[in-house]
């Protein structure tokens, strides 16, 4: 009960905004031409479930965005983990993530347009290229951080040596690549707006820039609110299943 | 300088220089760059890819090189500097401040906080085409989405930093004499400095990452419309020129911060690690 | 033949700066069955690196360790190793740490269940079972760090400074405790500390070590027994003492010029 009224007090300053932005177009102080009120996007949500197939463009961009992100999570943690645990490893792959890291991530979006096309492929591969690198980086460096002690007790217990990267190294470094999942969750969101935007027949950044095309401003506002809503549940299912899995590190 | 003197030490035989060590351990960290180089050269000389899905690498940097001495790439470096730099200036200012006055004031914090922590998973650049209906097409709505991206991790590095200082400075600070209404500027914030530059260090590839995207979209001049031009037009040579010119003007990015927040935290634990 | 031979051991090794360095050097022991044996000595000495050795966590570079006339390879559930900073797997709980190496030996789950409640039982943390280590203050971490190790059973057990990081109080206690579980098993411990009072109070013999390289000093028979009065403890800890000051002044001095 205490937790669910803490809850709904921290919405209330976004609750105030948005009332204050409804109260705004009423009292016509901003031009409603260019920046409709509240309640017309709120209608235009509506309009768009049923005569503009939102829930199908959102369902693309979210199978999009959750292919690239899924496949650039399990690669990067395999990869991080392993160039901390395999001396080969890190040889031959640290130069490489260390020198391609500075690049732009958005570089790859038209990079992946000439390579894969127009359809989905090329939106997942530039979505798992570009989370990959910060999730390799940042479970390397978690894992090359964790204590020595744990991995000598595993040993001495009885642990082979081969079996320690996923018995010990993992899990010891998982504070870490989960806070780093979370930053590559939100790029891998930014990337795939960006690409449906660039070149795309379907998704959500299509389904935008189509009605702003199209002068639908109403429409438009509701489908960047979609995208949001999209992009904080993701975040927020993200933090949740991340406080189950580290249940350990604190109360 | 103590180890200089160390390797003329006598009796100590088997001392490898230091600066050889470091050359040493550079080009064994070279060995795999250059492999994969080498195969990409050498896998599209041998015609096993198409050449306009991969063009050999010694062409790319034969345009590379042609356009960056025509000015044609340093031209498109500058535009995107001054676009994402202006967006990231504009962030830093107003993140610094906002966050601050979040640790400041409570009614502030009680009215930005949740904002913040909303803003952060959004992909604000799906905004795009609102800010060109009203800002049009030119470079203000770039600058404006550059900054909307870069504000909220400053802000909340500033916030954080300066919530988080240890009650024992604080009172130490009290007790040396300051005054409780400078303790903010004169303790707090240089506390706070480190996560602040963090902050500042975090924001500064995605100014880069997102006023490209904002190029790409809009057109105009600039390394994203460099780059996605020469897609559309299926020049792959320029395309990966354009890579290039990225990865270049990424690593300049990078290399100024480091330097920035060596300087800057001369006093942090870190910098004495070195 | 002695049940732990350390002959002639020599470790250096190489810095990340590339320049050769003489961790312990020279160092000639025997340790007998049943024996209490600490080895003390200023930081960098090497005690920590000679204990490891024994565990089989880092190769000798020279000589040779031999228990029970099997030369150390690697490290295994024969030799238990307790930390300083427990090395408690922070994602299990303390059943979960202490069945850990029972799980490893493929024990069946009902005896693993048991074998874990006794020594967890042992050490006193009965009702906590199902905590995370970060639920615990040190001195409870540092039980259960103990109990995992004499849940497998090791024949030696090595510990590297395993109260050092316990406040006092915590600490007088858990050497109590400690000293106890010893008369009670009799096994072979290895002990690294930085505290010769504790030295004396826990071990038959104590190893002085000097720095820079690593060498044996003296060896001293405490020659107290398990009734021994407080002001003897505290004869003997002032003597060494008297030994070790030195070597600590030195030490102190040396990482001065290397700053």
């Amino acid at each position: 009960m205490v937790r669910l009224a803490s809850r709904l007090h921290f919405y209330i300053p976004v609750l105030l905004a948005f009332t204050l932005w409804e109260a705004a177009s009423q009292a016509g102080l901003i031009d409603e031409s260019v920046f409709p009120s509240l309640s017309s996007v709120l209608v235009g949500f509506v309009r768009l479930l049923t005569n503009n197939n939102l829930l199908m463009h959102a369902g693309i961009s979210i199978f999009r965005q959750m292919s690239g992100f899924l496949l650039a999570a399990g690669i990067g943690i395999a990869a991080g983990i392993l160039m901390a645990t395999s001396g080969w490893a890190r040889f031959a792959i640290e130069p490489i993530i260390r020198l391609t890291y500075p690049l732009p991530k958005s570089a790859l979006i038209p990079l992946f347009i000439l390579w894969l096309g127009i359809g989905d492929a090329s939106k997942i591969g530039a979505i798992f290229l570009g989370a990959l690198l910060p999730v390799v980086l940042s479970t390397y460096n978690s894992a090359r951080g964790v204590n020595v002690a744990l991995v000598w007790s595993a040993w001495s217990l009885g642990t082979p040596r081969w079996q320690v990267p996923w018995k010990v190294v993992l899990p010891a470094a998982m504070p870490e690549i989960v806070s780093g999942l979370r930053i590559s969750l939100a790029l891998s969101f930014t990337l795939l707006v960006s690409a449906e935007f660039l070149i795309s027949q379907e998704g959500l950044g299509y389904l935008i820039s189509q009605l702003g095309e199209n002068g639908d401003y109403p429409g438009m506002f509701a489908a960047v609110l979609a995208v949001t809503v999209i992009g904080v549940a993701a975040d927020r299912s993200f933090l949740a299943l991340g406080n189950r899995v580290l249940r350990w590190t604190e109360q | 300088m103590d180890r200089a003197v160390n390797v003329a030490a006598p009796g100590q035989a088997f001392k490898v220089p230091p600066a050889v060590f470091a050359l040493l351990r550079t080009a064994e960290r070279s060995i795999p760059v250059l492999i994969l180089l080498a195969a990409w050269e050498a896998v599209t000389r041998a015609g096993m890819v198409q050449l306009f899905l991969l063009p050999p690498l010694s062409q790319v940097l034969v345009r590379f090189y042609a356009d960056t001495i025509d000015g044609t790439i340093p031209h498109h470096i500058i535009e995107t500097s001054v676009t994402a730099l202006s967006g990231y200036f504009l962030a830093a200012a107003a993140g610094v401040i906002i966050g601050a006055a979040m640790a400041i004031s409570r009614p502030i914090r009680y009215m930005v906080e949740p904002l913040v922590s909303l803003a952060f998973p959004i992909p604000k650049i799906s905004f795009m085409p609102i800010f060109i209906l009203w800002f049009g097409l030119d470079t203000l709505p770039k600058v404006l989405m550059v900054a909307f991206n870069c504000v909220i991790p400053i802000t909340s590095a500033t916030y954080l930093g300066a919530r988080s200082i240890d009650k024992y400075i604080l009172w130490s600070a009290r007790s040396l004499g300051t005054q409780p209404g400078r303790l903010f500027w004169k303790i707090v914030m240089p506390a706070a400095a480190p996560q602040v530059i963090s902050g500042l260090q975090i924001a500064l590839p995605q100014a880069l990452i997102i006023g490209i995207v904002t190029e790409m979209l809009t057109g105009g001049d600039g390394l994203g419309s460099y780059m996605i031009r020469a897609v559309r037009f299926s020049d792959s040579e320029t395309a990966f020129a354009g890579i290039l010119a990225m990865l270049v003007t990424g690593l300049v990015y990078m290399q100024i911060a480091t330097v920035i927040r060596r300087r800057v935290l001369r006093w942090h634990a870190e910098a004495a690690a070195g | 033949m002695a049940f732990l031979e350390i002959q002639d051991v020599r470790k250096s090794y190489v810095t990340g700066q590339g320049e050769p360095f003489i961790a312990v050097d020279g160092i000639d022991l025997t340790i007998e069955q049943g024996e209490f044996i600490s080895l003390v000595g200023p930081s960098g000495c090497g005690k920590s690196t000679l204990l490891h050795m024994i565990g089989g966590f880092v190769p000798c570079t020279e000589g040779a360790i031999r228990v029970d006339g099997v030369a150390v390879q690697q490290p295994g559930p024969d030799r238990g190793i307790v930390f300083q900073h427990f090395a408690l797997f922070p994602w299990k709980t303390v059943r979960g740490n202490v069945e850990y190496g029972l799980v490893e030996r493929g024990m069946p789950r009902a005896e693993r269940r048991q074998t874990a409640q006794r020594f967890i039982d042992m050490v006193g943390l009965s009702g906590f079972e199902d905590s995370f280590p970060s639920r615990l203050s040190g001195g409870m971490q540092q039980r259960v760090a103990i109990a995992r190790m004499l849940a497998c059973e090791p024949s030696i057990l090595l510990m590297d400074e395993p109260f050092g990081a316990l406040d006092a109080q915590t600490r007088k206690i858990m050497q109590e405790e400690l000293r106890a579980l010893w008369h009670q098993f009799g096994k072979t411990v290895v002990f690294v500390t930085h505290d010769v009072r504790e030295a004396v109070f826990l071990s038959q013999r104590v190893v002085v070590m000097s720095t820079r390289p690593g060498r044996i000093k003296a060896i001293v028979e405490t020659g107290l027994g398990p009734g021994a009065s407080r002001a003897l403890i505290d004869e003997k800890a002032d003597k060494l003492w008297d030994m070790l000051r030195d070597e600590v002044v030195r030490a102190m001095a040396a990482e001065r010029s290397k700053a």
